[in-house]
């Protein structure tokens, strides 16, 4: 019998809230090709298909607003209440019981742990990140809500996936989480995706005058991504170098980002696009001098994947995750979190041709060895493979004939 | 035939009538014969008793250990109380059937009966519409959706009167068959309601 996954996760594309969404596709669409049957259990999204094939993957959209909620919690509680009745009805009638259910995230808790309960199939949850992470540390009643429902769904899995030996650390301190429960499996890259296009000088010519350096900013402007700090190295960098800052993404702190940038009389150097589509991005990699990853508190940082794979020199804090994919003058300038610091490494990188080469060219090197889907897909398989084993070698705890 | 009962109140935990109510439906019913798994809430840890034969109260918590509002406490206790039934269920070889009071196990019981078949009786003793001061409340609307949701899912919605039975159709626009009116105060209430349970089994 071949092996079949439930997938849950709260977004699926088109629907795209954060870096979730990528990961459960590329790792689905890479699990189908690899001969497992996967289903991915999500939320609607405008004219996105009630069911729909997607490269082999088959996806289910479950209507999220059927119950009114007074806050965001009761809400994602009400729409696991959805997930768990469409997958109960999807398991009797179409899916059979499935090999193994895969949760990502607390978004999803309560349905996966429904689901293994009910159908007593074995349960694999991914923790992409913790509330005290997201937080730094736990403040209050509701955060800890959230940090407890974590727990719980690190406890009711069988095996527990963090996708860098930071998060696994995290995991096992903030979770209570046994390190040998937990597998580390990083995320991936289509380096495919990310090579050079045609009309280059054009699209450079939207963002930066031809004697400007671009310098890369990409990801959510919150507190822990630290745009803030890169806002403050601008005057610093500039009084060595002659560069233009385009600052992707949306969050809390873009109306900041901009004022700040005019009290520090740099506005004509910045540009913050906002959300920008995928193509856009990709080509955007393609184009810059440098990727500013000033991030305080990474997970992962998938970021620096993606800019590795389109050959851009990166200089970051190298927190969390990242300093397991680069290395200091290796394939990456690390900096301390601090605008003086960070105004050196995009210094550094800028100018000096042969150092941005050496660090763009082993990144690349990099990632193409160790983050590939294909790579990534055949270690969740391990996991599934394991999980499955010890699943069929226990007594008891196998659903009644 | 196993029965498993589920109620947000049962003695010692009181909130209202309704632990009372459950406590004596319960007992007359087992003293008829039938095998009785009563799942209910418990705010001192998770425990099982075995007050008679044929009789086992688990009392269960909240694996999460702070709340936003009593949906998710509600949503989690929910998934405990699938996980205890789905337990019961594939570890027995009866046939079994859901009862669930008000609104507080309608979650978890729809999820089980489509997942597994296990029939499911539904009694409602009181109206979100009811108790809300507010009733459109963001909170109260939850509560009438969930409300909503469970009178048409559930396979017998058991009132106790005319009157609730005007308020659930009213309120709730259901027009089914499968209301029932059965008073606990009548001599027959247990004879009325094994019967009930009968019908679910054999169809």
């Amino acid at each position: 019998m071949s092996l079949s996954v439930l997938m849950l996760s709260w977004e699926f594309p088109p629907r795209i809230v954060g870096g979730l969404a990528a990961h459960v596709h590329d790792l689905s669409v890479e699990l189908s090709r690899k001969g497992v049957e996967v289903h991915v259990l999500t939320l609607d999204f405008p004219g996105a298909a009630e069911r729909e094939r997607v490269n082999g993957v088959n996806v289910y959209r479950v209507d999220s607003y059927k119950y009114p909620a007074p806050d965001f919690a009761s809400w994602i509680a009400m729409m696991n209440v959805n997930l768990l009745n469409y997958a109960c009805g999807l398991l009797r009638s179409v899916l059979q019981r499935p090999s193994i259910i895969h949760a990502h995230d607390w978004l999803v808790a309560y349905a996966g742990i429904a689901l293994k309960h009910i159908f007593r199939v074995p349960l694999v949850a991914t923790i992409h990140s913790t509330e005290y992470g997201r937080r730094g540390g736990i403040h209050d009643d509701y955060q800890r809500m959230i940090a407890s429902t974590e727990a719980w769904l690190s406890r009711e899995a069988w095996r527990v996936i963090c996708c860098s030996r930071y998060m696994a650390e995290e995991v096992n301190r903030v979770l209570g989480t046994p390190l040998d429960k937990i597998d580390v499996i990083p995320n991936g890259v289509y380096i495919e995706n990310f090579q050079p296009r045609d009309n280059r000088a054009e699209l450079r010519s939207r963002y930066a005058l031809p004697h400007e350096k671009l310098v890369l900013y990409v990801g959510r402007l919150v507190h822990e991504k630290g745009v803030h700090l890169l806002v403050e190295a601008i005057p610093r960098i500039l009084h060595s170098v002659d560069a233009k800052f385009v600052i992707v993404g949306e969050g809390y702190l873009k109306e900041w980002v901009k004022r700040r940038a005019g009290e520090l009389g740099v506005s004509q150097k910045v540009y913050v696009t906002g959300f920008l589509d995928v193509e856009t991005l990709r080509r955007l990699y393609t184009i810059a001098d440098v990727l500013v990853m000033p991030s305080l508190y990474e997970p992962f940082g998938i970021v620096a994947l993606e800019a590795a794979a389109s050959r851009l020199p990166i200089v970051s804090t190298c927190v969390g995750g990242i300093g397991e994919i680069v290395s200091h003058m290796e394939s990456c300038v690390c900096v301390y979190p601090n605008p003086d610091s960070i105004a050196w490494g995009v210094v550094q990188v800028l100018t000096n041709p042969g150092l941005a080469e050496h660090i763009r060219n082993n990144a690349y090197e990099r990632v193409k060895s160790a983050y590939t889907w294909g790579r990534i897909a055949d270690q969740t398989l391990g996991v599934y493979h394991r999980v499955l084993n010890e699943y069929k070698s226990i007594e008891g705890w196998k659903p009644r004939l | 035939m196993r029965v498993v009962f589920l109620s947000w109140e049962y003695p010692p935990r009181i909130v209202g009538e309704l632990a009372w109510q459950v406590q004596s439906q319960i007992e007359r019913l087992r003293r008829k014969g039938l095998k009785i798994d009563l799942v209910t809430i418990s705010d001192a840890g998770y425990y099982v008793e075995e007050p008679a034969p044929s009789f086992r109260i688990t009392r269960i918590t909240s694996p999460v250990s702070h709340h936003s509002t009593i949906i998710t406490w509600m949503v989690s206790i929910n998934t405990e109380a699938a996980r205890i039934v789905a337990d019961i269920y594939h570890s027995e070889s009866d046939r079994i059937i859901l009862h669930t009071y008000d609104w507080h196990f309608a979650p978890a019981s729809s999820a089980l009966k489509k997942a597994l078949n296990i029939p499911w009786v539904a009694s409602l003793y009181s109206l979100e519409q009811h108790r809300s001061l507010n009733p459109n409340s963001p909170l109260s609307s939850c509560i009438r959706t969930i409300e909503w949701h469970m009178v048409r899912e559930c396979d017998f919605l058991l009132v106790r009167d005319e009157w609730m039975l005007r308020e659930v159709r009213n309120n709730l626009s259901i027009d089914r068959e499968a209301v029932v009116v059965s008073n606990p105060s009548a001599a027959d209430w247990e004879d009325q309601v094994l019967q009930l349970y009968e019908k679910l089994v054999s169809s």
